[in-house]
């Protein structure tokens, strides 16, 4: 039986996807990425189990909380991990406050390195 | 009738909202430590020490660095944070907390906060996570300036 952990990550900027698949790489994780809040819906409506979520809080001016509280609802415990370099609207504050709210276990703060992001991942999944 | 009391009780429970958030903060005293300065305090506590700069703890909550230079400089005459030269750049300054600052920290009026909150039935508790998160969502501008 694979011992593979599954990554759910939603982030609407290809660059910083692309940046977050690489750190992961060598963490052996199969990353499901997304950029949009429906999707990465219809992956935990169709029974799709992750380890992990790693959420941009901020997908342009949706905010990614529905997500936050379909993983909550979940009967199997998954950490959510946010990521937020803020939003015009919203400081990272209250960002940071309503993603505790909602359950996330870490808010990391755009732009942060590799080492944040993998210390934050083995943190969260050990 | 019955919209005008509902709206009399919306009114009044926003002024116990009010008073509650008042009455945690001892300001009582012109010294007393200012919101955003609790904010701040707060940062540095949980941030690791290269992200404890003027600008990153601006980004963070929502400001330019002259607000937050100012309360940086009122927390540190009165010895809660030290500034120091960066070692990898010496045209920054990192912001720690000192002893005195980890003790003031003890006392976060937030913290006191929650466990008044914490001592209400589970359901009122939830009931008040899921409101002021809404509240959040609804209402998210930024208020320390």
């Amino acid at each position: 039986m694979s011992n593979q952990k599954r990554i759910l990550l939603v982030e609407d900027d290809p660059d910083i996807r692309a940046m977050i698949t690489a750190f992961l790489a060598p963490t052996d994780c199969e990353v499901t990425e997304t950029d949009n809040v429906d999707v990465a819906m219809r992956e935990l409506a169709n029974g799709r189990s992750f380890d992990l979520a790693i959420l941009d809080f901020w997908l342009g001016n949706i905010h990614t909380v529905a997500i936050m509280d379909a993983i909550q609802s979940k009967v199997r415990e998954v950490p959510i991990i946010i990521i937020s370099g803020g939003n015009g609207s919203m400081d990272l504050e209250r960002t940071e406050a309503i993603s505790d709210v909602s359950g996330a276990v870490m808010f990391l703060q755009k732009p942060f390195r590799k080492a944040d992001l993998l210390a934050a991942v083995a943190s969260a999944i050990r | 009738m019955k919209q005008e009391v509902d709206d009399k009780r919306l009114i009044a429970s926003v002024v116990l909202l009010e008073r509650f958030v008042r009455d945690i903060y001892p300001t009582k005293h012109s010294s007393a430590i200012q919101p955003l300065q609790w904010s701040i305090l707060r940062y540095l506590a949980r941030t690791p020490a290269d992200r404890c700069e003027v600008r990153w703890i601006a980004q963070f909550l929502g400001l330019t660095r002259a607000p937050v230079t100012r309360a940086i400089a009122t927390l540190e005459s009165r010895d809660l944070v030290k500034q120091q030269i960066s070692d990898e750049d010496a045209r920054t300054k990192t912001v720690t907390l000192t002893t005195l600052g980890v003790k003031t920290l003890a006392e976060d009026p937030i913290v006191l906060a929650a466990e008044r909150i914490r001592i209400l039935p589970k359901i009122d508790q939830e009931q008040f996570v899921r409101s002021v998160r809404s509240l959040a969502l609804n209402y998210g501008s930024n208020s320390h300036e």
